[in-house]
């Protein structure tokens, strides 16, 4: 018999009184939270933001973001400016880009190839979310089939995944980061007639990815391992329920709360794992750009153009810091306690 | 005596008096300006110490005054430093048997810093360390001495037997040379000539010093930290062209601290002269605030992109044609600094250098001069070589202007249709990395500056046949350009050049266009060096050889 059946035999009385689920439970909690739903409200600007970069770049910047343009020429109160301007004064040395223009045109003004700052950061903006986001996704997934089996089959399986994580774990989580990329970002990854070459995205996400899985992994196992010694588990157990059912049907869901508190959270790690990565040119490859490339060819112009490396650090800090607000948020309407809280207001 | 008589010779006395007396002031005026550390900083260190074995500019300029050859650049500003003096050798000798033995006789009482006096033993054993410690160019400078070949063969027992021979009694050393060499003279005088005792290891020496001979010697060096030299207890002027002695009395140089740190701490009296570039964002601050502090002066080096004419897509020449017609060489400029700091380069020769001659077919109106990319024909060349599409990787350091020129060549290809991308890689290996044909470099971004006045240095050593060595690190000719026609005019030139000179160099000049319409390269600019110093530091004196001369400024 169907819910729906169950549902519509109910009178309306009994209907209204049935408990919410715990996922809607959690979404009226979250829609709840300012902080978070402010959170939603930036990353969803952010995300739309660099979703346009290709409009922005044609239409409003006018230039190849990924082009230099060291001789080119942009008009500015009808008057033809250089974006590349010789210093006059003095000896006449040095050649700097032009600054902000809080216009379409070279908004934050120019790097140190001529290239508009601003179109790079949309650019570099989706790089930096599709890489930290696709990272979290592979973390999180490497972290729940570990974290479960080594939990739930547990004995020699256990010992044997749980002290792997441990070695992973004692590595500085950035200095296997950059170990890593170092390696791989000199020759790519070739596996049988699969190629990865070295600026492809996939590779700082693996990395990325990777690194972090004994964060993730290490509480889920000791959850899995609680869960499967509680009652229900015991229960179903005895009753004979196959081990695969009683994975799927009993222990995943109740990891899955867990994974979702950690999505947010660790997505703003992994943006700034990139970032540091990018920054020490070990990340995304030239000519693409990340925030943390961006912030690279700023630190060049930290005395001229400032612009350049603040703004994409900027857009770091606004983006990790929703993130973080966003995972707090999560975690507060997943968080059994906090729903004492809510019934209470 | 006639009054008239007495008049002159009171007249000259004098003029004598008031010499003797400037020179006298003079003498104590430089006195005045004894003592003091002078304080040197650079991102990193050079390497090995061993004279027989660095081959830098950054450290060429240290062991000019530490240690001496037979000859030597003369130590003083300007053109005359591309002049040969005798140093360790009483004179420079007239070349015999149509120049292909030459004399030394050895200056008496000359000691090395650990108190040994320079006998000819000592000269014969470094000629036969050149080739035990695998000198970079023993193969390319030094294989003109008589017992090369075997040395060559087997380093270890190289004996150049009958090549370089002592004669204690007559205190000289004779060098047979198996050809006549018209640079002879300029590869003695560069640090791999220099004499070290006979004692001294067949092995790179690292970070222990040898001993020196000049007015300083490096008492301790950490690649990691500092080198610091303090002056050579047994050095006296011998001859001061050759090696005068050295202001300050001790020197201290840095190593660590970023090109930005760098400038702070010389704007800030802490340091008093850096090796690095200054960051190009620097510039405008220094130039209006310390105007004063800024010395820039000609260099003879170029900047360019050399394309291995070997491997696909560069071994196609329409392809190579296409990048030097599409590059913005005012671009590239302006990423070094802008025109006060380096001038618009299109063939092999740097302006001003022995054997050049304006040209410059890869411009808008081709001539003398570069004027403007000429991106028609730089598409057309690319549509006939069929490259479009290609996949390119550009191979740049990490330190300076390289990674901002590697990108900007990187958009140049990709504007001409090919697939670029660039790969940054460590200075300390990018420069081993391009040369070693296993490494399937296929563009990269590279400098070159004189090791002496010679157009030889630059075409022979770099586009001959002979400099290319492929599978190994030492490959100087980085696009593995080898023309059996070109090769034998240089050879013939380098003949020429021992008898005839200005021939010689008139033809060079042709050799320098033959290649540069081969466009091995994608020649970018010739740089000129930017000096910031500090504040107290004083009588800058600029070799062109080897920069700054340590031993000539002063700081109090």
């Amino acid at each position: 018999m169907s819910d729906a059946t169950t549902d519509a035999t109910l009178p309306d009385t009994a209907r209204a009184a049935r408990p919410e689920g715990p996922w809607r439970v959690a979404l009226r909690k979250l829609m709840r939270d300012r902080t978070a739903v402010g959170a939603i409200i930036v990353l969803v600007v952010i995300i739309l933001a660099c979703c346009a970069a290709p409009f922005y770049a044609t239409h409003i910047s006018q230039s190849d973001p990924f082009q230099s343009n060291l001789d080119g020429q942009i008009t500015l109160g009808g008057n033809s400016v250089d974006i590349m301007q010789a210093d006059t004064a003095g000896l006449g040395l040095g050649v700097t880009p032009i600054g902000p223009t809080w216009r379409g045109q070279y908004f934050f003004g120019a790097d140190n190839q001529g290239r508009d700052v601003a179109a790079r950061m949309l650019y570099g903006g989706r790089n930096s979310l599709i890489i930290s986001f696709f990272a979290t996704v592979l973390t999180l997934v490497l972290a729940a089939i570990v974290g479960t089996i080594a939990g739930f089959i547990g004995g020699l399986t256990d010992t044997v995944l749980a002290r792997l994580l441990d070695v992973l774990w004692a590595f500085p989580v950035y200095l296997l980061a950059i170990s890593l990329s170092i390696v791989f970002i000199s020759k790519g990854i070739q596996i049988g007639p699969f190629n990865i070459p070295s600026n492809s995205l996939i590779l700082p996400i693996m990395i990325i990815g990777i690194v972090y899985v004994p964060y993730v992994a290490r509480p889920i196992r000791g959850q899995v391992m609680s869960l499967t010694r509680s009652d229900f588990v015991l229960a179903a157990r005895c009753l004979g329920v196959p081990a695969p059912r009683i994975l799927i049907r009993d222990i995943l869901p109740n990891v899955t709360t867990t994974l979702i508190v950690f999505a947010p959270l660790m997505m703003a790690l992994n943006m700034l794992t990139e970032s540091a990565l990018s920054f020490l040119s070990i990340g995304v490859q030239p000519p693409n750009a990340s925030w943390g490339t961006i912030i690279l060819d700023g630190e060049d112009l930290l005395y001229t153009q400032p612009m350049v490396a603040i703004a994409p650090g900027l857009a770091i800090v606004i983006t990790v810091l929703a993130l973080n607000f966003l995972g707090d948020g999560v975690r507060d309407a997943f968080d059994p306690r906090a729903k004492l809280r809510v019934k209470k207001d | 005596m006639t009054l008239r008589r007495w008049l002159h010779s009171s007249a000259l006395a004098l003029i004598a008096a008031s010499g003797l007396a400037a020179a006298t002031a003079g003498t104590a005026q430089a006195a005045d300006h004894m003592g003091g550390t002078l304080n040197l900083t650079g991102a990193a260190a050079a390497g090995t110490i061993d004279p027989q074995i660095n081959y830098t500019s950054q450290f060429w300029s240290v062991l000019f005054i530490t240690n001496d050859g037979l000859v030597a650049f003369k130590h003083v500003s300007g053109d005359a430093s591309n002049n040969i003096v005798a140093d360790l050798a009483t004179s420079v000798p007239a070349p015999q048997d149509g120049g292909k033995t030459y004399v030394f006789t050895l200056r008496k009482g000359v000691k090395f810093s650990n108190g040994q006096d320079i006998t000819p033993e000592d000269v014969v054993a470094t000629f036969q360390r050149i080739f035990k410690v695998s000198n970079p160019n023993a193969g390319s400078w030094y294989n003109v001495i008589v017992g090369s070949d075997a040395c060559l063969k087997t380093p270890a027992t190289c004996t150049l037997a009958g090549g370089v021979v002592a004669d204690d009694a007559a205190n000289t050393v004779t060098f047979h040379l198996t050809q006549p060499d018209s640079e002879f003279f300029y590869k003695l005088a560069t640090p791999f000539a220099d004499i070290v005792p006979a004692s001294t290891p067949a092995k790179d020496l690292g970070t222990t010093a040898a001993p020196a001979t000049g007015p300083y010697m490096i008492t301790s060096y950490d690649p990691q930290k500092n080198m610091i030299l303090k002056r050579n207890p047994y050095f006296k002027v011998w001859n001061k062209d050759a090696q005068p002695a050295g202001y300050v009395d001790e020197i201290n140089y840095t190593f660590g601290p970023k090109p930005e740190d760098e400038v702070t701490a010389i704007e800030n009296g802490q340091q008093d002269w850096m090796f690095d570039s200054p960051p190009s964002d620097r510039l405008p601050e220094m130039a209006s605030k310390y105007p004063s502090s800024i010395h820039i002066n000609p260099l003879f080096a170029i900047y360019y992109a050399p394309m291995n004419v070997n491997i696909a897509p560069f071994n196609n020449k329409d392809a190579r044609l296409a990048v030097n017609y599409a590059l913005n060489r005012r671009s590239a400029v302006n990423i070094y600094g802008g025109p006060r700091l380096a001038v618009p380069n299109c063939q092999v020769l740097p302006p001003g250098f022995p054997g050049y001659t304006a040209y410059c077919p890869y411009t808008k109106n081709p001539g003398t001069k570069w004027s403007a990319p000429d991106m028609d024909k730089a598409k057309a060349f690319m549509k006939a070589s069929g490259q479009a599409g290609a996949p390119v990787t550009v191979i740049a350091d990490d330190q300076n202007v390289d990674p901002a020129l590697g990108t900007y060549l990187v958009s140049v290809l990709n504007s001409l249709g090919f697939k670029a991308t660039l790969k940054v890689i460590s200075a300390n290996i990018q420069f081993t990395y391009i040369q070693n044909t296993k490494n399937n470099v296929q563009i990269s971004i590279s400098q070159w500056y004189q090791d002496y006045p010679a157009a030889s240095d630059f075409i022979n050593v770099l586009l001959s046949c002979g400099s290319f060595h492929p599978g190994s690190d030492a490959s100087i000719n980085i696009s593995g350009f080898c023309d059996k026609g070109i090769d034998a005019e240089i050879n013939k030139n380098l003949i020429t050049a021992v008898t005839d000179q200005k021939a010689a160099n008139a033809e060079w000049g042709k050799i320098d266009h033959e290649l540069t319409d081969q466009a091995p390269w994608a020649t970018m600019f010739t740089p000129k060096q930017l000096d910031f110093v500090s504040s107290r530091l004083k009588n800058f004196t600029f070799s062109d050889q080897f920069h700054m001369i340590y031993s000539q400024v002063w700081v109090q």
